[in-house]
Order: structure tokens, then C-alpha cells, then sequence
């Protein structure tokens, strides 16, 4: 290990004493702190930083806002944490072309602050909208209930430039919305947690920002309606911007956004068909229908508890919701899940007691791994994390995905511990 | 080849699954890229996964290069094979394996053709979106190899968009499979990164699919200008008005009169036409579409035509789905080009390739996707000229660079392949290229995947740092070898 008046002295030498600061506990990512916080304030430092870092085999972690930099596993050690916030332009809006190209440290709020001048939006609605980064929103593939009509980072970037572990700058893809040349690296790094690059700039497919919308709520639900309710949607033609299960007790919210006449028939519909199946569905709209999707991130997001992501045929979504909270019932435990239900991906949070996580992260691997089901840990103590595997299995991907690891950072450097594999290997 | 080696792939396949005799391998010596020919080595034609994954271990062991290859409708000479390589063909595994409505996921081999996966699907009231021109002969496996796209990407996406899983034979003979019907499995996006690498990293041996709800209305007009710029600004309108139609597709004169004379659509005569596809919620489509109509108009339209019913609708788009092949008849021979502009550049860009048909003396028919930028333009020339074919090579080259100059790119679809090897290092650095390559080196580090394709400069791969070890996932039963 190398000391960190060492390491901050050596920073400063490549990017300068003002990008450079000591470690902190408010920079901490679940405890580990690290040496030196550096932050560049333009690709240049970004890429001598890693120059510099590669020839030592430091310790980095490329980091945004931090919002998720403790989702999957942990790294052990932390040289630098190698922050994008200065790179933060929003580079290029081409409204014409329903394309923009933002650098990784603008935060999503900001971004489709200045898109919406031109009516148009990038149609994410991640976790922490206000502060988290595109870069962090790429690193992790965050994408929120309009996942359900919009798809998630992976289906909306174009292209991407990043810094490799050795500093060097690469492209992949472009800035238009069609194009098949080369590999498309983007899609690689979209998810990757910062293990195979720093993502530096990132060009989107934007959409037109719709004129209207209506959000259907369906409360009180058992959990066998919610699976009825579901599949009336999903059956139909109505096409909700998203559909998501919250609880328990368990509720349904869709969400239609689109031109004003088509917004109000797809709500009533809805109704119609939630009637059907017994339950008695609200409309809302305007100011108390962003309060409601307010309140919907903000119940899984900002309270205290572990996390996790779970991934699951949209057909396996009532069972698991039975099963969870059956388990919260026979062990009196607090708990809470959310997310899309017609996509597949729900996300559970429960107290802070590790004994109680590991339990239900246990019980729902067993249940789920068996239907090609996942489990994978988001926000967890050091204490949970020393029980469980934050990732599960991995199958015969693994060994592809190493292969691709050694090729892309050879010493080892960027986000030690923080991949899946990597989990194993420290 | 080896006569070794032969035996050992005859004892793989079959007698009946191996073409070895010179004048049948001539079958195979292109894909739908004619120009650009090899005669394999050797041509198998395996029916189970197994039969592909003991092909790829002889080859593996041998050194031999191999290529897989669907239905050779690929444009870019991407299924092109190795020259005393083997090309395996893929036709035989064409099996539906699952269809699952209710997830609206379905399973198929790459052999299955793509538009049998939406007839196959159209009793639940779905279909499969990306829809190539050559949907009702291309296989699925090319179309993940290419990442094929189609008319109605705009608003749907392309194939990348579409696939969940992927179960792949790697280029040791070892079987993968990556993501699934179930979405974000842990770890890296391995099939972002497969989808569209023009089958350089692995076989693809089944694929799982999402499908979408056939939606509840579909409208389509086609509407005729004066000029292209005009049509253009039309395009341009639609977008500035917060639209996304399914589909924008735009047809210069020249590919109006071919294929008019080779399918009869009954197009209007004009300089360009649009075909305009809205879908979606009835009352969303009612809206959208007399704004559409009503940009069209004052773009200066001269005449629009509403599609009335579903023949009239597939006449408007057997027309434009026939453009490539209705050449023939305006011209002996043809070159199509795929390029990509930003949607903004199309009138600047068209201007350029009108001074280019002048200069060059050859006849330039532009057929498009312009709702997203992919221009197609089919370069006319007569191969038994002199100089024509090698000149047509050229126009087709300096189109490339109009499109790179515009911010755009040398292929929206047809993939690099090997035609297209030397302009990538117009759109890609050397850094960029040699960190594509560092994938390719994870998949393939000794190049016999369909090698000579995309990169100008193949990358030593080397050993990577590190002696081999056990790997620590395997020890903690994460992992197991196939």
C-alpha cells in the first residue's frame, strides 16, 4: 500500500493541488476510504490520471455523485477515487437530429433541464434524478419506472468515449441514430460499474417530451390481483410509459404519456379494465401525480435499509410478490419492494439487520435462480456483505466476462472488487 | 485441405452434412455482396448445437479458420468465407424452440427466418419489430451478427433492442450463454457487445427475442414532392413537431420508376415520395397523423395518398421493400451503398451526391430510411463498360465520406463485413480500433472467427498478464467449464 500523502503529492504533480483532495469518510464508499479524491477538470486529467495510476497498479474508482457507487460488490481498497463532476457540459443538443451528447459528470437533472427547451427529454428516470450523473447512470444502467416504454441506458446510448486503464482515449459508436460500424463498445460499458473504463462523454437517442400524462393507481391489492391486473395491460394495446408494483399492501401505477385525448382514453381504459379485476382505481394528473411518482422513488430510495435488485420473468412477479411478503410476515420483519412489473425487475428493501437480509436475499435466490432469476445486492452493510455474494451466480458467462476484464484493464486497476468476478478475486 | 481434417468434420456432420466437391462450394463463395468472393475450404452444414460446438473444437485445434453463415443475404461480404477455411452453415437449425406469449419472449435457433418468427407469433397478437427488407429470407442469426435494422427502427429500435439471450458457440468450442429471457443478468452487457459484431467473437447458436403487441392502429400515407429537399423539410417538420412516426422512408425519382416497373405500386410520379407509418393507441394515431398530413401539405406536398386498408398499405410498402432488387430494371448492374448522415444533413448531403451522379456520368437512385439518417443510395453502372464497376466502387466511396464529413457513419446496417474494411479508419482512430480489438482478443485471441473482417489491422492479441490460473470462480462454484 502506498501512503496517501504519497499518493496526493504524486496527484497533484499530474492534475494539480486543486483537483486533488484527501480522502474522507464523506467520500467513503460503505466504509472503505479512500487515500485521495482526484478531480480532473477536463479529459486530459482524467487521462493522465490514469496514465499515472496504470504504471503504479493503483486502486481506481471512477465515481460521479456517488449515489451508487456501493451497488454490486464493494472494492477492498480504494488509491483514488477518480471523479467526473467537473466534466459536466452538456456538449452538444441536436434537436433536429432528437440526439445530444453530454460529458459523464452532468447530473440527469441538468441535462434534461436544457433538452426540455426544445421539447425534448432524455426519457430516464433513474434513481436520485437530481444529483446522479449521467456517467454513474451509464456505469450502472439505472433506469427507472419508464424502463417499461423508454428501455434503460444500454437502449438509448449511441456512443461513448472513455478513458482505458492506461489513460488512453477511446470511441466507440456515434452520434447518429443508426449505425453498425465497429463494435458497439458502448453497450459494453453501459453496466460495467466503472470496471472497464471511465466513461467520459456518452451521446443519447432523446425523445420528444410528452405534451400530457395520466397515471392510473390501484391500491390495497392482493397479491394475485396484482398478477391479473398486470396481464390485462400487458395484453392489451394501451402502451403505458410505465407500469410498476409497489407495497406491500400492494399497488399498481400506470402511466400513460402522450398527446392529451390518447393520455385520457388509455387512463379510462385502465380503469375499466383494473375494475374488472376487482380493484378501484384512482386517476391522477398535474401536480399530484408527480407527487405520487415522487413518493413512489422516495419510499424505495431514501429511506434507510438494504437494497437489493431482483430480476424475474414479469409471469414469476405475483408469485415472488406472495412469497415476499409471506417472508415478512413469518420472521416480523419491515420490509418494502417496488419496480417494473411488466418488465421484470423489482427492487426490495428491508431493515438494516443483517441477519434479516441475508434471509430474504437467500430465500428469493432459491426461489428464483432455478427459473434464470437473480438476486443482486444494491446497498448493504459491511456485515451483510461479509455473509452473502452480492452478485449469486454468474454461469458460463463468467469466464467470457474475465477474458474480457484482462483485455480491457490488464493491471488490474479499475474498480478492483467492484465487478462480479471481482467479488471472487479479492 | 487435409484429408485428416476432412474425415474428422465428415464424422462430425455426416455424409449429408458436408459439400466438398469444387463446383457446389461455388455456392457459397459470397454472400448477397457478389463482387466479393472466396471459395471455401470446405462447407458444412450441422443440424444440432453439438454438431457446431465439435466443428468449432476441430477447427480450434487445427488452426483452421471458419465463418458461420445464415442465408447469405448479408450486404457487406460479412459471410464472405476464409479462403481454406470452413464456412458452416447455419440453415439446418431452424427450430421455434419456445414461444412464450405472456412474457412476450420467444426462443428460436439462427436459422429461423425473420419473418417466420412475427407469422409464427401473430395468433397472440404479437410480432417481432426489426424488419430488414430481406425479412421474409434472412435468418435471425444474421440479423444478430449484423444488428439489422429495417423501416420501422425509428421509433421500435434494432435488433440489439430486441434480443435478451444468447447462447453462443465461442471460439474454443466451448458453449456460452449470456443475458436470457429474464433482463439485467449480473455482469457485463456480453450481448450489447454480440449483437453486431458481424460474427467476429462467436456462434450464435439460439436466440431469445422480445416481441411487441401488434399495436392497436396503424396509418400510412405516401406523399409526393416536387423536389427531395422539399420531402426533406417535410421529414425535418415532423420531428421539430414532437412526432416519432414507426416509420419515414423517402424514394428519389430514379427508384420510383424502377419500381414501378418491377412491382407496379402505383406510385405518383414526383422527385421523391415519403412513406409515413404512424402506429400506436388509435386516438394517439388520429392525432398524429393529420398533423403528419398537415406538415406534409405545407411542405409542399403535391399529392398525398392515405393508405385505406391493409393491401393498400402493403402496395405502398411492397414498392419500397422491392427498391434494392427493382434496380435491375432501370440498370444492368448496381451498387448499394449504406450510409449514415444526422437527419438535418439530408438535404446538404443529397445536393453532394447529385453534383457526384454529374461528374461521374453514373446514375445515382437514392432510396432511404430518413426518418433516421440511412441513406441507401444504388449507384447504376454497366459492368461490361470498361473502368464502370471499379468507378462505381469509387462513387460509392466518396459518398462514405460525405456521410463521415456530416457526423455520420460508413454503415447503418449492412455492417463493415469486408467491403467496408478500409473506411473504418475514417470514423475510428487507431487507439479506437485497437480497443475494439482488445474485445475481439477476450473472444477470439487467435483470430479464426470469421477473421478479415471490420478491422484493416488485425490485433496480436498476446497473453494477457498473469500466468493461468484456476479461476476463483470456478473454486467458489460460481462458475463451471463446459
Amino acid at each position: 500500500m502506498v501512503a496517501t500523502d504519497e499518493l496526493a503529492t504524486g496527484a497533484a504533480r499530474v492534475v494539480g493541488t486543486k483537483a486533488v483532495a484527501v480522502g474522507t469518510a464523506e467520500s467513503s464508499v460503505c466504509g472503505v476510504v479512500p487515500a485521495v479524491v482526484v478531480s480532473p477538470e477536463d479529459i486530459d486529467g482524467v487521462s493522465e490520471t490514469l496514465r499515472w495510476a496504470h504504471g503504479r497498479r493503483l486502486a481506481v474508482v471512477p465515481a460521479g455523485a456517488s449515489t451508487k457507487l456501493e451497488w454490486g460488490s464493494v472494492p477492498p481498497r480504494i488509491d483514488l477515487l477518480l471523479s467526473t463532476r467537473r466534466l459536466d457540459a452538456v456538449l452538444e443538443h441536436r434537436h433536429g437530429d432528437l440526439t445530444a451528447t453530454v460529458q459523464a459528470g452532468a447530473s440527469l437533472r441538468q441535462v434534461n433541464n436544457r433538452l426540455r427547451r426544445q421539447d425534448q427529454w432524455l426519457p430516464l428516470d433513474a434513481a436520485y434524478p437530481d444529483c446522479a450523473t449521467i456517467g454513474g447512470i451509464v456505469a450502472t444502467n439505472d433506469a427507472g419506472p419508464r424502463r417499461h416504454r423508454y428501455g434503460a441506458p444500454r437502449d438509448l446510448i449511441l456512443g461513448v468515449t472513455f478513458a482505458r486503464a492506461d489513460g488512453e482515449v477511446a470511441s466507440a459508436g456515434g452520434i447518429v441514430v443508426k449505425n453498425v460500424a465497429g463494435y458497439d463498445l458502448s453497450k459494453l460499458l453501459t453496466g460495467s460499474l466503472g470496471s472497464l473504463g471511465v466513461i467520459l462523454e456518452a451521446t443519447f437517442k432523446l425523445t420528444p417530451a410528452p405534451p400530457t400524462s395520466r397515471t392510473v393507481v390501484a391500491s390495497d391489492l392482493e397479491s394475485s390481483m396484482v398478477g391479473r391486473a398486470v396481464s390485462a395491460i400487458t395484453a392489451s394495446q394501451l402502451t403505458p410509459s410505465a407500469l410498476e408494483v409497489q407495497g406491500p399492501p400492494f399497488s399498481l401505477l400506470a402511466r400513460f404519456e402522450t398527446v392529451q385525448d390518447a393520455s385520457e382514453r388509455q387512463a379510462e381504459e385502465t380503469v375499466g379494465l383494473w375494475r374488472r379485476c376487482g380493484a378501484e382505481p384512482q386517476v391522477f394528473t398535474g401536480a399530484a401525480e408527480v407527487e405520487r411518482w415522487k413518493a413512489h422513488h422516495d419510499m424505495l430510495w431514501c429511506r434507510a435499509g438494504d437494497v437489493f435488485r431482483v430480476g424475474l420473468l414479469p409471469t414469476d412477479v405475483p408469485d415472488l410478490l406472495c412469497r415476499f411478503e409471506a417472508l415478512l410476515g413469518r420472521h416480523g420483519l419491515d420490509g418494502y419492494l417496488a419496480g417494473r412489473a411488466g418488465t421484470g425487475v423489482l427492487y426490495t428493501r428491508v431493515g438494516t439487520d443483517p441477519a434479516a437480509s441475508k434471509l430474504v436475499v437467500e430465500t428469493l435466490r432459491s426461489v428464483l435462480t432455478p427459473r434464470g432469476g437473480h438476486v443482486v445486492l444494491l446497498r448493504g452493510s459491511p456485515e451483510l456483505r461479509a455473509t452473502v455474494s452480492a452478485w449469486g451466480p454468474l454461469g458460463d458467462a463468467a469466464w467470457v466476462m474475465d477474458a474480457v476484464k484482462r483485455q480491457f484493464d490488464p493491471n488490474a486497476i479499475l474498480s478492483p472488487g467492484r465487478w462480479p468476478l471481482g467479488e471472487a478475486q479479492v | 485441405m487435409e484429408t485428416r481434417f476432412l474425415k474428422a468434420l465428415r464424422a462430425v456432420v455426416g455424409n449429408t452434412g458436408i459439400v466438398e466437391d469444387h463446383a457446389d462450394r461455388l455456392t457459397y463463395e459470397s454472400d448477397a455482396l457478389t463482387y466479393l468472393r472466396t471459395v471455401p475450404g470446405v462447407v458444412v452444414l450441422p443440424s444440432t448445437v453439438r454438431q457446431v460446438q465439435d466443428i468449432v473444437r476441430l477447427c480450434h485445434a487445427a488452426g483452421v479458420p471458419f465463418v458461420a453463415r445464415g442465408h447469405g443475404t448479408g450486404l457487406s461480404g460479412g459471410a464472405m468465407p476464409a479462403e481454406d477455411g470452413v464456412l458452416i452453415v447455419l440453415t439446418r437449425l431452424n427450430r421455434i424452440l419456445d414461444i412464450d406469449p405472456a412474457n412476450l419472449r420467444i426462443t428460436v435457433q439462427p436459422g429461423v427466418t425473420n419473418l417466420d418468427v412475427s407469422r409464427r407469433v401473430a395468433p397472440f397478437g404479437l410480432y417481432y419489430a426489426p424488419d430488414p427488407s430481406s425479412q421474409q429470407v434472412c435468418s435471425i442469426g444474421g440479423n444478430v451478427a449484423e444488428n439489422s435494422g429495417g423501416a420501422h427502427c425509428l421509433k421500435y429500435g434494432f435488433t440489439v433492442h430486441h434480443v435478451l439471450g444468447l447462447e453462443v458457440v465461442l471460439a474454443d468450442g466451448t458453449l456460452a450463454k449470456f443475458g436470457g429471457p429474464v433482463v439485467d443478468t449480473p455482469g457485463f452487457d456480453l450481448v450489447g457487445a454480440l449483437v453486431g459484431s458481424e460474427g467476429t467473437l462467436a456462434i450464435v447458436t439460439q436466440v431469445v427475442l422480445r416481441l411487441l403487441r401488434i399495436p392497436e392502429e396503424v396509418r400510412t400515407l405516401l406523399a409526393a414532392f416536387d423536389s427531395t429537399d422539399s420531402a426533406g423539410a417535410a421529414v425535418s417538420g415532423i420531428i421539430a413537431a414532437g412526432i416519432v412516426p414507426s416509420a419515414v422512408e423517402m424514394m428519389d425519382r430514379l427508384t420510383i420508376e424502377a419500381v414501378e416497373a418491377a412491382v407496379q405500386p402505383n406510385f405518383p410520379k414526383a422527385e421523391a415520395v415519403l412513406i409515413v407509418e404512424i402506429d400506436g393507441p388509435a386516438a394517439e394515431v388520429t392525432d398524429l397523423f393529420s398533423r403528419v398530413e398537415a406538415i406534409c401539405r405545407d411542405s409542399g406536398s403535391s399529392e398525398i395518398r392515405v393508405a385505406a386498408d391493409i393491401d393498400e398499405r402493403a402496395r405502398f410498402w411492397s414498392g419500397r421493400k422491392a427498391a434494392f432488387a427493382a434496380m435491375g430494371r432501370v440498370s444492368p448492374h448496381y451498387y448499394v451503398q449504406d450510409g449514415v448522415i444526422p437527419r438535418t444533413k439530408l438535404p446538404e448531403v443529397l445536393r453532394r451526391i447529385r453534383v457526384l451522379e454529374q461528374s461521374s456520368g453514373l446514375r445515382i437512385g437514392n432510396v432511404f430510411h430518413a426518418g433516421d439518417g440511412n441513406l441507401h443510395p444504388l449507384i447504376c453502372y454497366d459492368a461490361s463498360v470498361e473502368g464502370q464497376a471499379a468507378l462505381a466502387a469509387e462513387v460509392g466511396s466518396e459518398i462514405l465520406r460525405y456521410c463521415v464529413e456530416a457526423g455520420g457513419s460508413i454503415t447503418g446496417e449492412h455492417g463493415v463485413g469486408a467491403d467496408k474494411v478500409a473506411h473504418m479508419p475514417k470514423m475510428f482512430s487507431e487507439v479506437d480500433l485497437d480497443t475494439m480489438q482488445r474485445l475481439r482478443c477476450a473472444f477470439d485471441p487467435y483470430g479464426l472467427c470469421n477473421p478479415k473482417k471490420i478491422f484493416p489491422t488485425p490485433r496480436l492479441c498476446g497473453e494477457v498478464p498473469g500466468p493461468y490460473r484456476v479461476h476463483p470462480a470456478e473454486r467458489a462454484g460460481l462458475a463451471e467449464r463446459f
